[in-house]
């Protein structure tokens, strides 16, 4: 006997070889029936379901092949009809249809563009956080006491302060008129 | 009916072939979907064959190569004829097979089918069942080695499946079958080792 007998791999690669062309023969293979008859019992196996299923496409009636190829030709067919009509369908017409044609899409829509108006309403709806520029009174300054202001926040505060009490003691226009026509 | 176009005789090797079918799919794209019957006509075979062998149903089959089919005519503006139309066309196939596997398990399992084939319920012809006709011991064990085959492949990733059905199923050389698979020259002997590995171990016992 030359040599060791063939392992799995080297079975199944003389099978199933994984490199194209011809492969050598090991001179084990040559000379032992019990690796001789491994290899070729794979080999029949592979060579009878190979030719099984070569054998069902084969047997298959002209019918079949002329059925599928209609079906086949008849999807498209359809397929085409729908994109042409698309195509030749002006935008709105194609948008409406394209919606009932998908209530569950035209629902969804529908529900986000509620959801949406509503948020807006009630974020509008809050009040904004603070008082409104512009409309500062000493007494909300004064309410918001010194804790955390800078000095300039206080000379701020000192002079919106100021203001305010000649906005309440005289007439603003008042102060700019000569003292002749008071 | 498109009656002036080549039939199922086209052959990859013509050298006339892809001028014929490049004339052919700008009709398809300039809108004639009648154009595209001779890319089924001469195509549905071995797409079926392919797909079938993969998925070793033949209503499946039926289904994926009309699916198939109707995909490739949806993609017919990309395709920018760099590969033949037939290896285009493999590659939608491969596609095809493995969102199918991806999608559910198979209608009707191979360990299935074989059950089924044994007590004379199977949808694959009787006739073509292949035998020696030497004894019904010998044909018995055909049948179980067959069903063994079959459940090994079942058992490769769809990936696996595809390059080694290609390679020794439907002789396609690494170049051909890279081509169909988008994987590179070393990744299909890769795969084509494990596959044959697995192969191997699922039917040790055969051996």
């Amino acid at each position: 006997m030359s040599g060791r007998h063939l392992t799995g791999d080297e079975i199944v690669n003389r099978i199933f070889p994984v490199e194209e062309g011809p492969a050598p023969i090991p001179m084990h293979l040559a000379v032992c029936p019990e690796c001789q008859e491994k290899v070729s019992k794979l080999r029949e196996a592979y060579l009878l379901d190979r030719g099984a299923v070569a054998g069902v496409v084969e047997s298959l009636p002209g019918e079949f092949w002329t059925s599928q190829r209609r079906a086949v030709i008849g999807r498209i067919s359809e397929l085409a009809a729908v994109e042409a009509e698309e195509r030749a369908t002006p935008f709105p017409t194609r948008f409406t249809r394209s919606i009932l044609n998908r209530p569950a899409l035209a629902v969804g829509s529908l529900a986000a563009a509620v959801a949406l108006v509503a948020g807006l309403t009630v974020l509008r709806s809050v009040p904004e956080a603070g008082p409104p520029a512009g409309n500062a009174t000493s007494s909300t300054v004064a309410a918001n006491g010194s804790a955390g202001f800078s000095a300039a926040d206080r000379e701020d505060d000192e002079l919106l302060r100021s203001v305010d009490t000649v906005l309440c003691t005289e007439a603003p226009h008042e102060a700019l008129l000569p003292e002749a026509l008071k | 009916m498109v009656n002036d176009l080549p039939g199922e005789g086209s052959r990859a090797g013509d050298p006339g072939l892809r001028e014929r079918e490049s004339e052919l799919l700008g009709r398809v794209r300039a809108g004639e979907p009648e154009a595209f019957e001779y890319f089924v006509r001469t195509y549905q075979r071995k797409v079926f064959r392919l797909v079938y062998t993969l998925v070793r149903n033949a209503g499946e089959a039926d289904a994926l190569t009309q699916d198939v089919f109707v995909k490739a005519w949806r993609a017919v503006p990309e395709f920018k004829g760099e590969a033949s139309f037939e290896t285009w066309l493999n590659r939608i196939a491969v596609n095809a097979v493995r969102d199918s596997a991806r999608r559910r398990k198979p209608v009707v399992a191979f360990a299935d089918l074989a059950a089924a084939e044994e007590t004379g319920g199977s949808d694959l012809p009787r006739s073509v069942e292949p035998t020696d006709g030497t004894s019904p011991e010998r044909d018995a064990f055909s049948r179980q080695i067959r069903r063994r085959i079959g459940e090994a492949l079942e058992a490769l990733s769809p990936r696996q499946r595809a390059v080694f059905v290609m390679k020794h199923y439907e002789e396609r050389s690494i170049a051909e079958i890279g081509a169909a698979t988008g994987l590179d020259d070393g990744t299909v002997k890769s795969h084509l080792f494990r596959a044959a590995r697995k192969l191997r171990q699922k039917l040790e016992d055969l051996r």
